[in-house]
Formats: structure tokens, C-alpha cells, sequence
């Protein structure tokens, strides 16, 4: 592939970020392509941060 | 050439055929898109129109970007991707031996580099005193070899070779597009005897090429297999 992701993945990825993520199309495609892989890579870390500290919480 | 973009960050290269250097920024996430949007629907003017607006936006120096070689242009397609996505390409590898163990094998695009083989020449000589000056293939045949797989039929060879031709000349004149038609090209490429088109072959087999070789060795037996990427789709693949 010319680019990491395939246009289905593209389309995924942005749907995420906007649905979930409060990002707008406009600040995502004006993004480079691998800066938008550094958001996506420190969302999930963020993601699963929050989740260990839920469920540490949910276990005490 | 393309305006400059406000806080994107911009790189040079030095272009293989005149090491004249340029300056070029990354694409962007709505760029990629257009260029995704293309290649998914496989309309061959479509994905020409792209990759040609593609490489005409990035490249922030003032060059004909129609007229470079393809080897320039695949050099600078490489380079924009690397700053745009990233310069390590992860490829899986089918070790040679076994044919089935399969090994990761990274590549850093900053390493590639346009080869010149010793002895390649524009410049062929069908006799002592005839020859021709050759151009090498423009954007739309890179395009059509590296995104849309396009086989040269054995019928487009005349047509591809007289457009190849920048001059022909003789021990009196030059004759370039400016003197000579397209037909008159055609004519003169369909007279040429079997050992002249040999030459011909030969500047086309030694042209520069973006390659990259590379050692895997397979992890089940320790045997080690040599590897040779050449032209971008083979690096992207």
C-alpha cells in the first residue's frame, strides 16, 4: 500500500475521532498523516489509563 | 509551483538525474484522501490527475514537474511519503529457501538512493555517424507502471520509443520536435535494424533506478537469501 490506511480505514478512523473525540474533519485533514497515527496512538494510552483506573477504583 | 503552506515543515532532496536541489513539505490527512479516493475507484485519469497534483503541491521549488525523469519522480514520491507518513516501511518477507517461513523485515526510506549503472548513456549511437538522444519516460508513463500496473503491449513499443527520442542526429544536422513530427519519429523508429533496437533496449534496461538489496536470513534453517526491491510500488507493496 501507498499509504498506511485504506480508504475504509480512513473514513474509521476520522468517524472516530469526530464522534468521540470532539476533533473536527477540518483540524483532522489538515493534519500530516502521521501526526494524526501520534493522536490516535495517545488517545488509546489515554483510553487505557482510564480504564485501569476505573476498574482499580470499581475493585477497592 | 505550489504556494507554501503555513506551519508545515519543509525538507530539501537533491533531485538524482541533475542533483539540482528542491524543497518539498509533506502532504496532509485531506491530501492522502484525495489520492485514496482514486486509487479505490481505478480510474486511470483519475489517479494520474492525483498523483500528479499531489507531487505538484508538495514540491515547493520551481521545476517542471511533467518533465522529470521517472526515477526523480519516484525518488520524490518516496521522500514526500516518508515525511508525510513515516520513513520505515515494515514489509513481510517469504524466506527463499523453504518458500513458507515468513520474517519482518524493516526498510528506512532515507536510506534509498537512485542507482546509476556505469556506462548508461542518453545518448545512442546507431552508427558511426547517426544517432539519437534519448528522453527518459515522463510522468504519465510513471503513473501508469507504478499505480495502475499497465503493460506496455508490444504495439506501443514504436509509439514509446518515438516519444522517448529528444534529438536524432547525423553528421550534419539535429533534428528535435521543433523540426521533426511525431510521424516522421515513428517512421524513423520503424526502419531500425534489430541490433539498433538492441541499443535502444539497453538504454532503457540500465536506466537509473530507485533499488534497495537487503540480506534475511530465515530463522528455521540459518540460511540467508538476498533481496532486491526496484521502482516505488515494490517498496510500498
Amino acid at each position: 500500500m501507498v499509504f498506511q490506511n485504506s480508504l475504509e480505514g480512513y473514513y474509521k478512523t476520522n468517524f472516530a475521532l469526530m464522534q468521540y473525540h470532539k476533533y473536527s474533519l477540518t483540524e483532522i485533514e489538515a493534519l500530516m498523516p502521521w501526526e494524526r497515527e501520534v493522536y490516535v496512538a495517545l488517545l488509546k494510552q489515554y483510553i487505557q489509563e482510564e480504564k485501569q483506573k476505573a476498574e482499580a477504583a470499581a475493585s477497592q | 509551483m505550489a504556494l507554501p503552506k503555513v506551519g508545515y515543515p519543509t525538507y530539501e532532496l537533491d533531485l538524482p538525474s541533475t542533483g539540482k536541489k528542491i524543497k518539498y513539505r509533506p502532504f496532509v490527512v485531506k491530501e492522502e484522501k484525495v489520492l485514496l479516493l482514486a486509487l479505490e475507484g481505478e480510474n486511470e485519469d483519475e489517479i494520474k490527475i492525483a498523483v500528479k497534483d499531489l507531487i505538484k503541491n508538495c514540491v515547493l521549488s520551481r521545476i517542471k514537474v511533467d518533465e522529470l525523469p521517472s526515477f526523480d519522480l519516484e525518488y520524490i514520491f518516496l521522500k514526500i511519503r516518508a515525511a508525510s507518513v513515516g520513513e520505515v516501511v515494515n514489509m513481510t518477507i517469504t524466506c527463499r529457501d523453504d518458500g513458507k517461513t515468513q520474517v519482518e523485515h524493516n526498510i528506512d526510506l532515507n536510506q534509498l538512493q537512485v542507482t546509476k549503472p556505469e556506462g548508461h548513456s542518453s545518448k545512442i549511437m546507431l552508427n558511426d555517424t547517426t544517432g539519437m538522444i534519448m528522453k527518459y519516460p515522463s510522468m504519465d508513463r510513471f503513473v501508469e507502471n507504478e499505480f495502475l500496473n499497465k503493460a506496455i503491449k508490444t504495439d506501443d513499443v514504436f509509439q514509446f520509443i518515438a516519444d522517448s527520442i529528444d534529438q536524432i542526429f547525423d553528421d550534419e544536422s539535429v533534428y528535435d520536435s521543433s523540426t521533426t513530427t511525431k510521424k516522421e519519429k515513428l517512421e524513423f523508429v520503424e526502419s531500425l535494424t534489430a541490433k539498433q533496437f538492441e541499443s535502444i533496449q539497453k538504454f532503457y534496461e540500465t536506466m537509473p533506478k530507485l533499488q534497495y538489496s537487503f540480506t534475511v536470513k530465515n530463522p528455521n534453517t540459518g540460511v540467508e537469501s538476498e533481496y532486491i526491491i526496484e521502482g516505488m510500488q515494490n517498496f510500498l507493496a
